[in-house]
């Protein structure tokens, strides 16, 4: 057993911790949020590129210029969604409405691939296990889908008992 | 490489890597934040290597046993010290105060008034109910948390009980 290896496979793997610590610090909360699909599939790319540095299969310098160029594209991206909706848009998606007025929409289960079943599904998540309670429900691009109830259907409010105090 | 070699690599590397998360007191991923996300994906990424022998499983177990051990030294020191805690996990932020958003505060969370708008749609406010929000924050587990101003705070039972 080469005990000098080991040893640097250990610093290594130090190392790679706090760099990882830091960029992910750096890259914010939008990055590793539940935004989008592309959220997770960098994490996982961060989280792949890693197990080389660490066993020495590339140099500290290599392994470094990957991670930074990763977490650079992925701070740039979310930059400009940020600042432009447009570009949003594209690289997001848009949401879309499934109900609306208790009403499914049959074209817009269609472009989601989803049927009525998966609809009930996430509304009952929701506690809804009437579609007339719901005002409009949409496939949000974190792939959640969202419930806005009906005016009717919302809980009591301490005002709705005169008490806003 | 024989078969049976693989499966010896791969049990060993299961129940080292089972003895040390659980020495490292993690027995939930639900309340995990991104960076123990990444830290669980960094060592389910040094396994493999280990299971095709393309290292030796001395080697497997420094790689894991450094980054597990690092982990568990920064969340120690990260309990300790409030100002630790805070350069790890940055603070909360206020981003809608009043129904306003605070465009400011967006912007240093990486998100637009879209972004608001959908995390707010997915706890059941629309737009035209942002009035009856005193504060949203985006919390350090980057999730948005929403205090309802007093009035439209949820009735209870015991003020049915009040009712004339």
């Amino acid at each position: 057993m080469d005990w000098q290896e080991l040893g640097l496979t250990a610093a290594r793997g130090l190392l790679v911790y706090v760099v990882m610590l830091v960029v992910i610090r750096v890259l914010g909360k939008r990055t590793i949020g539940n935004f989008s699909a592309f959220d997770l599939l960098v994490a996982l790319m961060l989280g792949e590129v890693v197990d080389e540095i660490i066993y020495g299969d590339v140099s500290i310098a290599q392994g470094l210029v990957a991670i930074f160029v990763v977490a650079g594209a992925k701070y740039a991206t979310a930059w400009i969604t940020c600042v432009s909706p447009a570009a949003s848009r594209v690289l997001e998606g848009k949401p879309r409405e499934l109900v609306r007025h208790g009403e499914l929409l049959p074209k817009a289960l269609r472009a989601e691939l989803m049927n009525e079943l998966e609809v009930m599904a996430s509304l009952r998540l929701q506690g809804i296990s009437d579609v007339r309670e719901v005002k409009s429900a949409c496939m949000e691009v974190d792939g959640v889908v969202s419930v806005i109830r009906e005016e009717w259907a919302e809980p009591l409010q301490k005002r709705d008992l005169g008490k806003s105090d | 490489m024989e078969l049976w070699r693989i499966a010896v690599r791969a049990v060993v590397a299961y129940f080292y890597l089972f003895a040390v998360t659980r020495a490292s007191g993690k027995s939930t991923i639900s309340q995990a934040t991104p960076f123990d996300f990444i830290v669980s994906l960094i060592i389910g990424d040094v396994i493999d290597d280990a299971l095709w022998a393309e290292v030796s499983i001395a080697k497997f177990g420094a790689a894991a046993g450094s980054i597990v051990l690092c982990d568990l030294a920064v969340k120690m020191a990260v309990f300790r010290s409030r100002t630790l805690f805070r350069l790890v996990n940055g603070d909360p932020r206020v981003v809608l105060r009043d129904g306003a958003e605070d465009r400011d505060a967006l912007r240093s969370e990486q998100l637009n008034e879209d972004d608001l708008e959908h995390l707010l749609r997915e706890k059941g406010i629309d737009r035209r109910r942002w009035k009856d929000i005193h504060r949203a924050l985006m919390e350090l587990d980057h999730e948005l948390s929403v205090i309802p101003i007093p009035a439209a705070e949820p009735a209870t039972k015991a003020m049915k009980e009040q009712l004339p």
